[in-house]
């Protein structure tokens, strides 16, 4: 093993990252090449003081578990998946349901086909204005000119 | 752990969960959004953790998933308040008299770390977590865990060398 890789082991072991496997046979290798007991002695210092660096500064004291909040949470959640889903559903097969209603063919007023007397060729002149008499159509012009002239 | 308990009941779940970590995670957001913070956005984080608490069944560390929900918090938090929170005043500033001398230029060594190896290092040391759990809680790979923990610690124990050989003042 060269340098680069005892260094990296050795970091690892510092770090507490070894496996117990590798960490045995780290330490067989490092007694046995006392050329790198500095280098590990050093890594193992520095991480020993950098670890103690930040383990300073801790808070004990934790807030209570937010049960209550979870629990509402929670009751949402379910509503969302169960009414919620529910309450889609239904307003869905209602809009369908009215809009089936609405397209039944009692609901449509049927007109006479002016065109088909212009295709046909009409034996006189029918003049375009005519169409609005028989058609009852809701927004006629000629329907609210008659009903503001009565 | 995480599959056989989570169906059950989440509630009793997330307070197991709570009683486990919650004083690490807590220890966490003291780090990431200081003291007055830190409990309202722990309570937060298990809120929001009990909302996914579905996708804890396929999570390798609850601990890990936890950390990250919290991290998400804490920067929402940051975000709507527009604070900026410095990660390591609030970890490093406690010494005492009797403490060990050396602590004093490790902790500044630690602050003059680049920022990214910092917060590995804190994850290492101070939340102990594993590689594996910091990966997760950074969304970086293993190997860029190990990376930055190996040139954070190659540079302290440079620091600490100099400084005992007397050239750092």
């Amino acid at each position: 093993m060269n340098q680069h890789t005892i260094e990296s082991l050795v970091m690892d072991q510092a770090l507490n990252a070894l496996s117990s496997d590798t960490e045995e046979l780290l330490k067989a290798y490092l007694s046995e090449h006392t050329e790198f007991q500095d280098m590990a002695d050093s890594i193992h210092q520095a991480a020993t003081l950098g670890q103690n660096a930040v383990t300073a500064a801790r808070p004990t004291d934790i807030p209570l578990f937010p049960r209550e909040q979870l629990v509402r949470q929670f009751r949402h959640t379910s509503w969302i998946a169960t009414r919620g889903w529910k309450t889609i559903a239904a307003s869905v097969l209602i809009g369908i349901g009215i809009g089936f209603v609405l397209r039944q063919p009692s609901h449509i007023d049927h007109q006479p086909n002016q065109l088909a007397s212009v295709v046909q060729g009409p034996s006189e002149t029918v003049p375009l204005s005519n169409g609005l008499d028989t058609a009852r159509a809701l927004w006629s012009s000629k329907t609210y000119l008659d009903r503001y002239k009565n | 752990m995480a599959k056989s308990n989570t169906p059950c009941d989440p509630i009793a779940y997330l307070e197991v969960l709570y009683d486990q970590h919650g004083p690490a995670i807590l220890r966490y957001l003291y780090r990431l959004v200081g003291p007055r913070m830190a409990e309202d956005v722990l309570q937060d984080t298990f809120v929001q953790a009990g909302t996914h608490v579905d996708r804890l069944d396929g999570v390798v560390s609850p601990k890990a998933w936890l950390f990250k929900v919290a991290k998400n918090m804490a920067s929402n938090h940051l975000r709507k308040r527009r604070v900026q929170f410095d990660i390591v005043s609030n970890t490093l500033v406690q010494s005492s008299p009797q403490e060990d001398s050396r602590l004093k230029p490790m902790r500044k060594a630690i602050q003059t770390l680049p920022s990214n190896q910092r917060e590995t290092v804190l994850l290492r040391w101070y939340d102990e977590l594993s590689y594996e759990e910091i990966a997760h809680v950074l969304q970086i790979p293993l190997g860029t865990v190990r990376s930055r923990l190996h040139h954070a610690l190659q540079k302290l124990r440079q620091q600490m060398d100099r400084e005992m050989q007397g050239t750092v003042p």
